[in-house]
């Protein structure tokens, strides 16, 4: 049974994984369907989902809606995926703008729009609806003018920040009712038929009014008033203030003929263009039937109306469909918050299998298992993304975040191999399980699959500088947390032998060599870069001294050994050093706001970096007491300082 | 003593040491950035031999003393090669070490040549045009130009640290003399006439606008034509509120209250006066340049005439303009306006005084400032303040400029600039494109595409810039990058195998 058990464990969560691809079939409205129609948003083709989800990110932080955010999770709030909250915004908004979508947190905020600051009645004094922000959007328009004008982004505090991030979302927000119909439209697909009917009329009235014959006056104030309703939805594009921090509004409509990214429209614009003359875009009149049947709550004309305009695009846009579809389905899968699930199941079993009774291998064997399987659905997951931005796996932040996240534990799983201690498992399933939470948090910030800015615009220098980089990220980390488990085992526990210290001396010491070569070659590579596309290898900017940093780092810690400066726990106490190096160089640089690199600014990420390094540092700090205070039987025969000339393999103590 | 010395230099504790040191150092540079800027921090941290001082996170630090960038990357290398002397032994085991620390002699000497010899210059052009020299954006020239006949120029350039230093410069190709008179690293510009048609257009204004609440009866109509404004309503409300009036949510109705109050209303009427007197004086001031100069003049209750303006100098420009000198921008992407007056003396007399001044308004060359004549015994000469030249012996010409946004996005996509050299000494004349991450090196220059910001690219649409880059040693880190990388993973590998031999058990 044993022998049976950690296949059986592994198969249950392959299943679980498996399981998730296959989502019930929809009953209503086909969301999904209509969540896989393509559009041009931020200069990338994607699902309409992709765009719901990131709103939702702006707006609250999650990827779905909640209607009910007073109930307990166990009062069972009404919690609706994005697209069909998304649907109501553009095809129905004075539904959408009752629902409590904006979340806000501070109170001076609150403050500045009226809001209750306790919960009450229907409110959990956190989400607001639009509804409820809308009497006083002027003055957060005003007060959000202020801060952009007069503070510098560096300098904001919470509440300004807070006031620059609300008025971001309502815009967000408005820019969307205006996507697709005008956001008073009531009966919108009449309407639209009403003035493709009367426009050549109007046209004509308006041109014998210019010339100052007679007129139709009826037909030239029709076509008068519809353009400037018209006018008004692109004005949400036009808006100067936004349009500085590059809010531009998502493009519905498709190409007529060609497939030129450059030839997408947005509604207002293509009504105003139909005002002017111009043949209507064929996927107007599709929205417009489409929104009608989901305000009427026309359950299957809904979906005959989703079904047709799919049919209407396939022989112009077959590619872009079947694309938007692989997104959708990648949006779905979410494939990064199954590994996280699976290599916390991975810790936890590693962790008991620590603190086993009796010998449990079938525990530690599990462990291992499952970690692989993070391992592959994490690989999935980069490649998918791979596939869908045509670029090689790390173009930013969050995907650092996610390539670490692959990194840590596949060496975790060689050490794995060699050791079957369970140490590489859990130091390979805690950076996977970190990274990927981190990861989350970025993607809360913007759109992950975001285009790349020109000077970014090259496969190749992504493929060698900015992978190998992570990668001597990663392997520091492994390093780092080989050597908190040295620290806190051998503190707390009894478990560290002298034999287990010299297997953790040897695995941190082969895995700083890599990590020098991987951070050097990285670090030159990306001063290469540098030389190629601007004129200067090195110019000290941010990211570039945290990578040398990282490498300098690396360089002292192995001459300290080889020097006989240090021997097994110093080494180790100087593997955790290396993870407050690398947190920093890789976050903290973001953090300074300067420099060519800068991600954007995280406001949490700083405090949760420095509780990080605080939290190294107690270590380094216990893993520096004498050694009589230490549970782990370290004590006496002290190994002989080694001396060895560098070259040698580790140095072993005489 | 000299074997202390040796054993000293040979030290893998001072390794370490410097090492550490090192790290410090680049951590500290790194944070001082968002203070100092980032070019002031290459100078002060990293291109010297001693830090003094600094400012983390906004506190200052002046106890901080540090060894620079210089000193430990010559500390290093010191200590490199004198280890390798001592310890060399040719072995398998050791080509590795060897080949890693080659390869870090070649990157570290190589970047001190390039801090040596590298100059940076820029090229900017307009779509059909051809240049045939660079501009060195940092360095600024004052030069004399005079016909020398056969379409020929005579130029006589003088550095601006001469400048700087003051006192009388001559050059033989001269006949005068240039004095000094004043210098500044950078300075604001403005023209004394706009300044005086500004500031007569912003008096008007304020008559105007005063002329609208003369009387009580003026107040409920002004009211209500302030409603329609967005701006004017909030200092509506904000004089009712400071004149006593609590409800003054709906200004038309508060004003109609106010204006059947006598003592109240004649409050009123003034400090809506002071109010949008002082709304103007901000909107002019918050445009700059003569703008500001004039709402501040008026602010401060000067008449503004052209009589009563400054002048600089007595010839040329400076006759009827005014600069104010501005403290030294200290960051790499804003630009110093320096300016000069200068007296000219020829045969023992003075000629007058000009005034030099280099500058970039709005992207374009201030009109005001093109070179201006010097008239000397009959002979023309003209004088200007400019960046620094460096004629090439061959041209480029500029034939498209691409800057395209990803589609629906405001994001850069793609920057490039097809170019025709032009090279008469070795009769080359083709076509090349430069674009980002794909520079043109030619003529021991190398010219790569500059990034314009989107407010550059709105103001001058087929225009582009390329940046020039003149460095001998750049092929340096690219060797000692591949020499490094191959010494490194030779080491380790030879390790692993030797690691990973070990481990297996091996058979009874």
């Amino acid at each position: 049974m044993k022998k049976w058990l950690p296949l059986i464990i592994t198969l249950i969560f392959a299943g679980w994984v498996i399981g998730q691809a296959f989502p019930p079939k929809e009953e209503g409205f086909a969301y999904s369907d209509f969540g896989k129609l393509p559009i041009l948003n931020g200069g990338r083709r994607q699902p309409i989902d992709s765009l719901a989800r990131n709103t939702l990110l702006q707006l609250r932080g999650k990827q779905s809606a909640n209607y009910e955010p007073w109930k307990k999770w166990y009062q069972g709030p009404k919690i609706v995926p994005a697209t069909e909250w998304f649907m109501e915004v553009l095809m129905n908004p004075e539904l959408g703008d009752t629902r409590p979508v904006f979340r806000i947190d501070n109170p001076d905020v609150k403050g500045l729009l009226g809001l209750p600051l306790d919960e009450s009645f229907e409110s959990d004094a956190k989400h607001f609806s639009w509804n409820q922000l809308q009497p006083k959007a002027d003055a957060l328009l005003k007060e959000t003018m202020r801060v952009v004008n007069e503070v510098p982004s560096d300098k904001r505090n919470a509440y300004e920040k807070a006031v620059f991030n609300l008025w971001r979302a309502t815009f967000i927000y408005q820019q969307l009712k205006s996507s697709l119909q005008p956001p008073d439209a009531r009966d919108w697909q009449s309407e639209l038929r009403e003035f493709i009917e009367n426009r050549d009329a109007g046209l004509a009235a308006a041109k014998a009014a210019e010339a100052g014959k007679p007129h139709d006056e009826a037909a030239l104030k029709i076509v008068m008033d519809d353009a400037s309703r018209f006018l008004s939805m692109e004005r949400y594009d036009e808006f100067d203030f936004a349009k500085k921090m590059e809010l531009r509004m998502p493009l519905f409509l498709p190409p007529e003929t060609g497939n030129d990214d450059h030839d997408w429209k947005r509604t207002g614009q293509a009504l105003m263009e139909t005002a002017r003359g111009a043949t209507p875009n064929f996927a107007l009149a599709h929205y417009a039937v489409i929104g009608a049947a989901f305000r009427a709550n026309d359950v299957p004309g809904f979906n005959q109306a989703v079904a047709a305009y799919r049919a209407a695009l396939i022989p112009r846009l077959d590619a872009n469909l079947s694309e938007a579809s692989k997104e959708y389905f990648f949006n779905h899968m979410q494939f990064f918050y199954l590994a996280m699930m699976i290599a916390v199941c991975a810790f936890l079993a590693a962790i008991v299998y620590w603190f086993r009774p009796v010998d449990w291998e079938w525990l530690r064997r599990a462990a291992a298992y499952l970690l692989s399987i993070a391992v592959l659905v994490t690989t999935i997951g980069i490649i998918f993304r791979m596939v869908l931005v045509g670029r090689p796996p790390v173009i930013n932040l969050y995907s650092s975040a996610t390539f670490i996240a692959w990194g840590a534990p596949v060496l975790g799983l060689i050490l794995e191999r060699f050791w079957r201690n369970s140490i590489g498992v859990v130091v390979g399933s805690v950076i996977s399980a970190m990274c990927l939470i981190v990861a989350h948090y970025l993607s809360l910030e913007k759109d992950t699959l975001e285009m790349l800015r020109a000077v970014l615009d090259t496969n190749f220098w992504l493929a060698t500088h900015v992978v190998v980089v992570t990668l001597g990220y990663a392997s520091t980390f492994v390093a780092g947390f080989l050597g908190i488990i040295f620290v806190v085992r051998g503190f707390f526990t009894s478990a560290v032998t002298p034999e287990l210290k010299r297997s953790l001396a040897r695995m941190v010491y082969g895995i700083i060599c890599f990590a020098t070569l991987f951070s050097f070659v990285g670090t030159v590579l990306g001063g290469i870069w540098a030389d190629q596309s601007w004129g200067r290898f090195w110019g000290w900017d941010p990211k570039e001294n945290g990578a040398i940093i990282i490498v300098l780092w690396n360089a002292l810690v192995l001459h300290a050994r080889w020097g006989g400066l240090v021997r097994e726990r110093g080494l180790l106490n100087l593997a955790i050093v290396g993870n407050i190096v690398t947190s920093w160089s890789w976050f903290g640089t973001n953090m300074l706001g300067i420099g060519k690199h800068s991600y954007g600014f995280m406001e949490a990420a700083f405090l949760a970096l420095v509780g990080f390094d605080g939290t190294m540092l107690l270590l380094i700090f216990i893993g520096a007491l004498p050694l009589h205070l230490w549970r782990s039987p370290l004590e006496g025969k002290p190994s002989k300082p080694s001396k060895s000339t560098p070259g040698d393999a580790e140095p072993q103590p005489a | 003593m000299s074997r202390h010395i040796w054993k000293f230099l040979t030290s893998l504790r001072v390794t370490i040491v410097l090492l550490a040191l090192a790290i410090v150092l680049v951590f500290v540079g790194t944070v001082a950035q968002a203070d100092e800027g980032l070019y002031q921090v290459q100078n002060r941290y990293f291109r010297h031999w001693w830090v003094m001082g600094t400012t983390l996170w906004g506190h200052k630090m002046p106890w901080f003393i540090w060894p620079g960038g210089y000193t430990l990357g010559v500390g290093l290398l010191v200590n490199l090669i004198a280890a390798h002397i001592k310890r060399f032994q040719w072995s398998m085991s050791k080509v590795g070490i060897h080949l890693t620390h080659l390869g870090i002699i070649i990157l570290l000497v190589g970047q001190l040549a390039t801090d040596m010899l590298q100059q940076e210059s820029t090229m900017a052009f307009n779509e059909g045009e051809a240049e045939s020299y660079i501009a060195r954006h940092r360095e600024r020239e004052l030069v004399f130009t005079s016909d020398a006949g056969k379409d020929q120029e005579q130029v006589v350039s003088i550095p601006e640290k001469l400048l700087a230093q003051g006192g009388d410069i001559t050059n033989r190709a001269l006949p005068f003399t240039v004095r000094v008179k004043h210098y500044e690293p950078n300075g604001d510009f403005v023209s004394n006439p706009e300044v005086v048609e500004t500031a007569n257009k912003l008096t008007a204004a304020l008559v105007t606008m005063e002329s609208e609440y003369v009387s009580a009866d003026q107040l409920v109509p002004q009211a209500q034509k302030a409603e329609q404004a967005e701006g004017r309503v909030e200092v509506w409300r904000a004089a009712l509120r400071s004149v006593g009036v609590k409800e003054a949510e709906d200004i038309v109705a508060a004003a109609d209250k106010v204006a059947k109050q006598p003592e109240l209303e004649g409050k009123l009427r003034t400090e809506l006066k002071s109010r949008f007197r002082q709304m103007m004086l901000r909107g002019f001031t918050a445009q700059g340049g003569a703008s500001q100069a004039a709402a501040q003049k008026i602010a401060a209750g000067e008449t503004v005439t052209a009589e009563s303006m400054p002048t600089m100098s007595t010839n040329g420009v400076g006759a009827h303009s005014s600069v104010t000198s501005v403290p030294e921008a200290k960051d790499e992407d804003t630009r110093n306006f320096p300016f000069a007056v200068l007296e000219i003396l020829a045969g023992g007399k003075s000629l007058g005084t000009w005034l030099v001044i280099t500058g970039f308004v709005d992207g374009q060359e201030i009109k005001t400032l093109r070179p201006q004549e010097i008239d000397v015994d009959g002979k023309v000469f003209h004088v200007a303040l400019r960046e620094e030249r460096q004629y090439l012996p061959f041209s480029i010409k500029l034939l498209k400029a691409t800057h395209k946004n990803y589609a629906g996005s405001d994001t850069p996509k793609d920057f490039r600039s097809r170019v025709m050299i032009d090279n008469p000494t070795t009769k080359e004349n083709r076509e090349v494109e430069i674009s980002m991450n794909d520079p043109l090196r030619y003529g021991g220059l190398a010219f790569y595409q500059y990034q314009m910001t989107k407010d550059e690219f709105d103001r001058a649409p087929g225009q582009s810039i390329l940046q020039v880059v003149h460095n001998p040693s750049w092929l340096a880190p690219y060797i000692g990058c591949i020499v490094v990388a191959a010494g490194m993973l030779w080491q380790f590998l030879h390790h692993l195998v030797g690691f990973i031999t070990k481990r297996r058990p091996r058979p009874i």
